[in-house]
């Protein structure tokens, strides 16, 4: 203070004039492409011991990230962006449908907060068009940051957003009055309404709970700041059923906060799957080949070999069908395998059907021997006992994989594809080839072999990164 | 796939909305020359103010990326104020600046220059001189010269 008493008032002026005219450095895209987050720790390789610290714990649980410009609506964006990324990611097309709906019902909160219909309709109009072209699309969201990039339409949602916001402040005033230090009504004015305000955490509170909670998605803020401690604290919204219950895993998108500014961050299972779900197409028609070759093959084609049969249910142990990244945040709460007894016709749907989700696998019947990483979901058991009286009976092979096709690398098929590897054409190398199952200490050739070693587990080897971080992000939860 | 909106659509829909609903605070507002990024406004003094009988010209132009953006407004007619600018007919509001928000029509922007008049921020001044009385609570002086400026100063309808 009092070296600027002692500057000539012309300097200070002129400080006064360039503090006038500062701005902040908004610049690069509104949205940026997702990068390494390593590159936060890079930022603050420089910065407080605290900073350091925090922001080198990062990058190994947060792979990646989004940068949002920090133009004043870098909240409003982050959260925008990552409801529509995390409808994109969950897969279900009716789920836009069912948001626009929703939030279509929500007109009555923005009339009743005296937002003027036609006024606001035009940018609700732009939330239900990018709702409906995100449901359409089928790009990995390259459309949808295209749209977020667009300055017009991103800022159209946006504004649809704190009108949302407000009109849901202005609703419930006993639940946001206490943290106000004037009437809701006039702190939503000056500080959700106008079109340049960042976004505060009364704001950021209100917008999750009417736009994120209700689709059913969670979110969790990472507070980066100069708190003590090695791990930036993190803040979790839940989404609640109708019992105000939580719901269990349910998809989440993460922000990073720095003091003023969001970003986005990316838990590796967050990411897209690294298996693109075209795959699954010419899978599929493999399925219904396989399919007929082993229902007219089978009752016939029984004696196999029982160290081959042996092997498919070994697939479940090998890391990407039990861990697929990009899989363990859909919920697929529905799978009805209500296969009708002895008839192996009706097991061809099963089979279509659990293409998607590959990891729907027999553990229940190995989870006595060992131990893998339980998957989200499990098939009924009714579904085994349905089909059990179709094996063969070969009783070193409990059960068989309904749904060991498409799954690439390291899997085995199953019994089903049986046919298709006494076939010369046939895709998959031959069964007991590869080390993994010769060296299996499931495959019971071994028990003949005096020099039989079990493979030592290599994560770097034998799993991909995306299936380690998954694992690892699975016990810190 | 983009279809930016242009302003035009929610320009028309105020325009029709005002001919609905007349705005009491002004004599005129409208576009000039049918082009719907330039409006023309008379504003109307308060009646029981110093600006009581008074009318001012003021011009407002609309940016492309309206209503994410507040439109430029200016007096046109002189205005002894505070918080406008006597010679270029700078209005110091926040409503213009900060606090726009794109619900704000420009209807509602025109009610809240007229309340502007009788809710000065001599703290803020734009007009140093009157600014001066009010905070030196002359409140006599500064009524006197508003109404001098007000009657001599008169938008005069060209």
């Amino acid at each position: 203070m009092e070296a600027f008493a002692q500057q000539p008032d012309d300097e200070l002026a002129q400080l006064q004039e360039l503090s006038n005219k500062w701005e902040s450095d908004a610049s690069g895209p509104l949205v940026s492409e997702r990068v390494s987050s390593s590159a936060i720790t890079t930022e603050y390789a420089n910065a407080d011991p605290v900073y350091q610290a925090k922001t080198a714990t990062l990058p190994q649980k947060y792979a990646q990230y989004r940068t949002c410009r920090g133009d004043g609506h870098c909240g409003w964006r982050a959260v925008a962006f990552s409801y529509f990324e995390t409808l994109q990611r969950m897969g279900n097309p009716h789920k836009f449908l069912e948001e626009e709906t929703r939030l279509k019902s929500l007109r009555n909160i923005l009339n009743d907060a005296g937002f003027q219909e036609h006024l606001y309709e035009d940018f609700a109009e732009d939330m239900f068009d990018l709702l409906r072209e995100t449901a359409a699309a089928n790009d990995g969201g390259a459309s949808l940051l295209q749209t977020f990039n667009d300055p017009h339409r991103s800022m159209s949602v946006i504004t649809y957003l704190k009108l949302l916001t407000s009109a849901w402040i202005q609703k419930h005033p006993d639940q946001f009055q206490p943290f106000l230090h004037q009437p809701v009504k006039a702190y939503c004015q000056s500080h959700i309404e106008p079109a340049i305000c960042e976004i505060e955490h009364v704001g950021m509170d209100a917008l999750v709970n009417v736009l994120v909670k209700p689709a059913g998605i969670a979110v969790e803020i990472l507070y980066l700041d100069r708190t003590p401690g090695t791990e930036v604290n993190t803040y979790r919204f839940d989404p609640v059923d109708h019992n105000n219950a939580a719901l269990p895993n349910p998809p989440t998108f993460r922000l990073l906060y720095r003091p003023g500014h969001y970003d986005i961050l990316y838990k590796l299972e967050d990411l897209p799957s690294i298996v693109p779900p075209p795959i699954a197409h010419p899978a599929e028609q493999r399925v219904f080949l396989n399919h007929h070759q082993s229902t007219q093959a089978l009752p016939s084609k029984l004696p196999f070999d029982t160290n081959n049969f042996e092997i498919p249910g070994l697939s479940i142990f090998s890391g990407p069908a039990v861990s697929g990244p990009g899989v363990a945040w859909a919920p697929y709460p529905t799978y009805d395998f209500s296969a009708s007894p002895i008839s192996p016709q009706p097991i061809a749907q099963p089979i279509t059907q659990a293409i998607p989700q590959p990891r729907i696998e027999a553990t229940p019947a190995y989870a006595p021997i060992a131990a893998p990483p339980p998957p989200p979901v499990s098939i009924p058991t009714e579904y085994y006992s349905t089909t059990m009286p179709l094996e063969p009976p070969v009783t070193s092979l409990p059960l068989y994989q309904p749904s060991p096709i498409d799954r690439g690398g390291p899997f085995r098929p199953s019994i089903w594809e049986y046919e298709s590897y006494s076939m010369p054409q046939a895709p998959h190398p031959p069964l007991c080839q590869t080390a993994i199952f010769r060296n299996s200490h499931y495959n019971t050739a071994h028990f003949n072999n005096p020099d039989f070693e079990p493979e030592q587990w290599q994560p770097d080897t034998e799993y991909n990164p995306s299936d380690r971080s998954r694992k690892k992000s699975s016990h810190s939860q | 796939m983009s279809k930016a909106q242009s302003p035009l659509k929610r320009l028309t829909r105020e325009l029709q909305d005002l001919q609905d609903e007349p705005n009491d605070a002004v004599l005129r507002l409208g576009p000039v020359d049918d082009d719907l990024f330039h409006w023309h406004a008379v504003l109307k003094g308060p009646a029981g103010t110093a600006y009581e009988g008074g009318l001012w010209a003021l011009s407002i132009t609309i940016p492309p990326n309206y209503p994410n953006a507040p439109p430029k407004v200016r007096f046109e007619t002189p205005i002894c104020h505070p918080n406008v600018h006597f010679q270029t007919g700078e209005i110091c509001l926040d409503l213009l600046k900060d606090k726009w928000a794109p619900t704000i029509t420009i209807s509602i922007l025109l009610t809240s220059i007229q309340q502007l008049l009788t809710s000065a921020e001599p703290d803020s001044p734009l007009n140093v001189d009157i600014a001066q009385l009010f905070r030196q609570g002359d409140w006599a002086g500064a009524e006197s010269l508003i109404r001098y400026y007000t009657q001599v100063e008169r938008w005069d309808g060209r």
